[in-house]
């Protein structure tokens, strides 16, 4: 029996894979990675673009703490566009379609060229455990690879079961194995799990589309990067082209009803309501007579399109007739069909701020077996697992971020307080600290925090110090200067002078060479100062309840006058501090009086 | 939402003797009750001094003020304490400025709130907490029971009515914000007109609740106490008596007529509103004795207690038409009082007392409005069968503070009306500048303003993305 000793070892190199991977060889421990393939790294498996609205923010909390993911949508995007450009800042965000076969392989080049880390192509059987701590995982060539810390980021791979029409088949992802040993070994150590569904659309021969007939769709004049190191994005931008379903398609979908596995009972599991397939909006929403559908070609040469918007588990020879009555497609070749996924995953209230789960020591879990959804979700998660994988090896404390300072720290609060009904997937909604957790900022939040953990290049460090002060240099100008009573930065909240489009041509700001996103930051805190205020207001008070640690060893059940069903709801999921445990359902703020009261008497 | 730290406020104990107590704790504390007088205070210094508060541009009040510096306080924080001789009108303007948006320090303060924190702080004895927790978890429910019972459940009907549409609006603008590369048709400039249009029918409802809530909190809020009785049967002597020199009368309150004098009386542990209505008839004549007769029913019916009088000095013969007159109504808790006992020796007392044992099936306690014999027994048995008519069961020891917090549960009511308006306004003027993300913030916070009355509001977001799932079709 071969044994191979790491630090670290993350199991899957999906988006959560690779962040967390990164994150902790990039802070200094030893690890492995370990892919069935080294073919499929970072790869696209859904829509092949990165970022979206409130996702985008995402991206750039990753980069703001030293990750991959927005350097190399940078490096492989073929289209890119600001969303909401119409609204606020607080709700623009980037995103980009990207070239998924590149964007694949810049992640295997970055991971191949990072110290410490090893890529390891093997299936992982077991899990070897001790007095619940993590010692090894077990290969299925026999290989043994001793570590004090797991991440298990294995996507939609455990016991899926992929369904095209009445066909079923196990798989993790298209023409690649499910895993279902791992799901087992998680069971026996204890480790709850429930079951979830998602889906994807068919793909399409670009060759044999005629997009003459279908809506060009451009990216942005200026695209915008989504890495703070990149300044600009230099690629020509492809189009991307959007065509419409129609009557005719519906009726076909609705007569084949009785051959859709969401509809025959053949998937159990519940999919994401803000994915639907094609055949539940033509059955919630009968009167709409046409939906939009997006091409979007999934590489730089436009060899295949993945149809946005038809996402769809009918049987194969359905799929063909939809897409031949669809404008612009009606020649066109399938080269993958649509398919539904159901697939295991571990209800994350077993988790904990962390991400490591509260049963086994050093065993981190993260992403889509989060029961999450998105890449940008999986990699938000993927780098605090590996940052907190390496932190716990270094005996430091481990990186929790708050609501307040980032989207992912919504992410997985809400993932460690709330029911999970559906894939979780972040909406800009979900926080309430929406103004402060914007895109343009997300360095200003992040950096200081992926610099302190080891992540932050030198570069990129001195990058965010310039930008820093010159933010603090253009602001205090700003605060200062005067004109007709009242401050310059006063005045950038009154829209109608438009005094944020002048700027660039002020005396000073033309001395100090400031950069456009230097201006940018400041026009926008201007404009926010005053709803900030009020921002703080509404969640004043949460802040010390979020000081206010909670003993894990708590037992809820001995608190007299604390209600029946607040003792049922903490004692299952378990919260690290007061605030958490005001998030979760059915617990009233009498309650939280009633813990701390308790505390105050016995610890 | 219970957070310690900030600072709050609460009249901390009903107008004894006309003597109030607003009592602030917190960080900020001493700023915040400095705002409230004229000169402002300055460096005010631990213990007592004096100020004019300032109720309006006309009124200036005489207060004495008590400063308790942290951690020698009762809650082990900034406390103030301002003590005045005003009625409730004057303190609830006091504790509108305290709340008011404009310079707000500091909030309502929950029930038991100062308790927890006197607790929390280790002001208290540990052996103490039970019973903290237990007047928490206890005040909750009986929050719940008073505001059901003293609103009928109307001022929750219609604040939830509006949070319904308060999220139907945020989920049209944030369907316009999470969902906007979506082709939906209510991500247009039009779909931002017709939110505001909404909202501002929302707040037109809710400045109705709050013009209408004033009259409405004063009888809603203070359990209600009715002296009933033929004519001549020394009501008023007694009304009198009960409120003795200090009777503030209550006037302009809407559900008394011309014919019933209202006051407010304390005793033991409570204050009641007192009425005192016009003798009750067994024939009335005429439209205006019906009438005034009929007003005086249904205020002794919806009253917690009724005292019940009948003079004790007439005829044992006359005792009759008493009983009669007493079936006339329906209390739902009678005291029966027989009055001018100054006017019998002890032997005849007796055996009057006897004969309306015997005809009424019910016992009388005997008094003198005019030299003052039994009133204070009396008192006593009014404020029991308050207790017990509020709680709907004997009081138990230790829940004191309760009924306290119980006497404030409306003005919260009112600050949260009055925050949300204020919320919706502020939203309507960022919707105005087609700022929809920060009128998503403000519509939000009167949500929560709002949910705080009623049901907690929890999972905003949730809420806000089931009304999107539903009603659109969204997602690619």
């Amino acid at each position: 029996m071969k044994t191979k000793k790491f630090d670290c070892i993350v199991i899957g190199a999906g988006h959560a894979g690779v962040e967390a991977a990164f994150a902790a060889a990039k802070i200094g421990v030893k690890t492995a990675l370990i892919t069935l393939s080294s073919d499929s790294i970072a790869r696209m498996s859904c829509n092949p673009a990165i970022g979206g609205l409130a996702k985008g923010q995402i991206v750039r909390e990753v980069d703001a703490l030293g990750g991959l993911m927005g350097l190399a949508a940078d490096a492989t995007g073929i289209q890119f566009r600001m969303l909401n450009r119409s609204k606020g800042p607080a709700v623009q965000s980037p995103r980009a379609q990207t070239d998924k076969f590149k964007y694949s392989q810049w992640i295997r080049e970055a991971l191949e060229q990072t110290k410490n880390l090893t890529i390891i192509e093997a299936m992982v059987m077991d899990l070897i455990t001790e007095k619940n701590k993590i010692k090894a995982v077990a290969c299925a060539d026999g290989t043994i690879y001793p570590a004090q810390t797991v991440i298990i980021a294995t996507g939609t791979f455990l016991n899926g079961i992929m369904h095209i029409g009445s066909e079923q088949f196990s798989g993790g992802r298209l023409n690649e194995p499910a895993s279902n040993e791992l799901s087992n070994c998680l069971q026996r150590l204890g480790l709850k799990i429930g079951r979830l569904k998602t889906g994807t659309p068919p793909r399409l021969d670009a060759a044999t589309v005629d997009f003459s007939k279908c809506q060009l769709q451009p990216g942005d004049d200026e695209p915008v990067p989504f890495s703070f190191l990149n300044e600009r994005i230099e690629r020509t931008q492809i189009p991307c082209w959007i065509t419409y379903t129609n009557e005719k398609i519906h009726k076909l979908i609705s007569d084949n009803l009785d051959r859709a596995p969401l509809y025959t009972g053949q998937i159990k599991s519940t999919g994401p309501r803000y994915c639907p397939s094609i055949e539940t909006k033509i059955v919630r929403f009968a009167d709409k007579k046409q939906h939009q559908v997006f091409l979007e070609p999934e590489d730089e040469n436009i060899t295949t399109i993945y149809c946005n918007g038809i996402s769809t588990s009918l049987p194969e020879d359905v799929q063909e007739k939809i897409v031949s009555l669809m404008a612009g497609t009606e020649k066109a070749r399938i080269v993958h069909y649509g398919y539904a996924i159901e697939y295991d995953y571990c209800p994350p209230m077993q988790l904990q701020n962390n991400l490591e789960t509260k049963l086994i020591e050093g065993l981190f879990l993260a992403g889509q077996i989060n029961g999450t959804s998105g890449y940008e979700e999986a990699a938000g998660q993927g780098i605090i697992a590996g940052i907190n994988a390496a932190r716990k090896l270094q005996k430091a404390e481990p990186v929790i971020l708050t609501r307040d300072q980032a989207y992912i720290a919504v992410l997985i609060d809400d993932l460690l307080t709330r029911e999970m009904n559906e894939p979780y997937r972040m909406f800009t909604s979900r926080s309430e600290y929406r103004l402060s957790l914007r895109s343009d900022n997300a360095d200003r939040r992040l950096t200081p925090i992926g610099k302190s953990a080891g992540l932050v290049s030198k570069t990129r460090w001195s990058k965010f110090q310039k930008k820093i002060s010159d933010i603090e240099r253009l602001k205090n100008y700003l605060i200062q200067t005067r004109i007709g009573g009242s401050s310059l930065w006063d005045d950038l909240r009154r829209p109608q002078n438009d005094l944020a489009g002048k700027l660039p041509d002020n005396e000073f700001v033309k001395a100090g060479r400031f950069s456009k996103e230097v201006i940018e930051a400041c026009v926008i805190d201007a404009k926010y100062a005053g709803y900030l205020e009020k921002q703080a207001r509404l969640v004043a008070g949460m802040q010390n309840l979020e000081k206010k640690k909670i003993p894990p060893a708590l037992d809820y059940c001995s608190i007299s006058h604390l209600r029946a069903e607040a003792k049922e709801k903490l004692s299952a999921f378990r919260p690290a501090t007061l605030a958490q445990a005001s998030r979760i359902g059915g617990v009233t703020p009498a309650d939280i009086i009633v813990i701390q009261v308790h505390l105050k008497k016995y610890f | 939402m219970y957070q310690s730290g900030d600072t709050i406020a609460a009249i901390s104990s009903p107008a004894v003797g006309g003597r109030v107590i607003i009592r602030i704790s917190g960080p900020e504390a001493v700023p915040a009750a400095s705002e409230l007088f004229k000169p402002k205070l300055k460096n005010l210094h631990r213990g007592i001094s004096f100020g004019r508060a300032v109720i309006d541009s006309q009124t200036l009040v005489d207060a004495k003020i008590y400063f308790f510096r942290s951690p020698h306080s009762y809650t082990g924080e900034d406390i103030v304490e301002i003590h005045l001789y005003a009625n409730r009108q004057v303190c609830d303007a006091l504790m509108e400025k305290l709340f008011s948006p404009i310079h707000r320090r500091c909030r309502q303060a929950g029930p038991g709130e100062f308790t927890a924190r006197s607790f929390l702080n280790g002001k208290i004895d540990l052996s103490q907490a039970e019973a903290v927790s237990q007047i928490i978890s206890g005040s909750n429910k009986f929050q719940i029971d008073s505001a059901e019972k003293l609103l009928s459940g109307r001022l929750t009907e219609i604040t939830e009515k509006i949070c319904r549409e308060l999220l139907d609006c945020l989920s049209l603008l944030e369907a316009g914000l999470d969902f906007s590369e979506e082709t939906i048709e209510f991500i247009s400039p039009q779909a931002n007109r017709q939110v505001a249009q909404r909202l501002k029918k929302a707040k037109g409802k809710l400045d109705d609740l709050l013009a209408g809530a004033i009259s409405y909190e004063i009888t809603a809020e203070l359990p209600s106490v009715g002296i009933a009785g033929a004519p001549n049967a020394g009501k008023s002597s007694l009304f009198n008596r009960l409120l003795g020199e200090k009777r503030s009368i209550v006037s302009g309150t809407r559900k008394t007529t011309r014919d019933i004098l209202t006051g407010t009386m304390t005793m033991g542990e409570n204050r009641c509103v007192i009425f005192d209505c016009a003798g009750l008839l067994e024939r009335p004549r005429g439209i205006i004795e019906r009438l005034s007769g009929q007003a005086a029913i249904e205020g002794l019916n919806n009253s917690n207690v009724v005292i019940f009088c009948v003079d004790i000095s007439k005829s044992i013969a006359d005792f009759a038409a008493d009983v009669r007159v007493r079936d006339l109504i329906k209390p739902k808790s009678i005291l029966c009082v027989a009055t001018k006992a100054d006017l019998l020796s002890s032997s005849q007392l007796s055996k009057s007392r006897g004969y309306l044992r015997k005809v009424f099936g019910a016992d009388f306690l005997l008094v003198s409005s005019k030299t003052g014999f039994g009133i204070e027994r009396l008192k006593k048995t009014i404020d029991r069968k308050i207790i017990a008519s509020v709680f709907g069961t004997k009081v138990r020891s230790g829940q004191f503070g309760v009924l306290q917090d119980m006497a404030a549960l409306t003005s919260r009511h009112k600050q949260a009306v009055r925050d949300a308006v204020e919320s919706i306004k502020e939203a309507g003027l960022a919707l105005g500048e087609n700022n929809c993300e920060a009128a998503s913030m403000f519509i939000r916070s009167a949500v929560q303003e709002l949910g705080d009355i009623g049901s907690a509001a929890g999972g905003i977001d949730e809420q806000v993305l089931d009304r999107i799932f539903s009603t659109f079709c969204v997602g690619k």
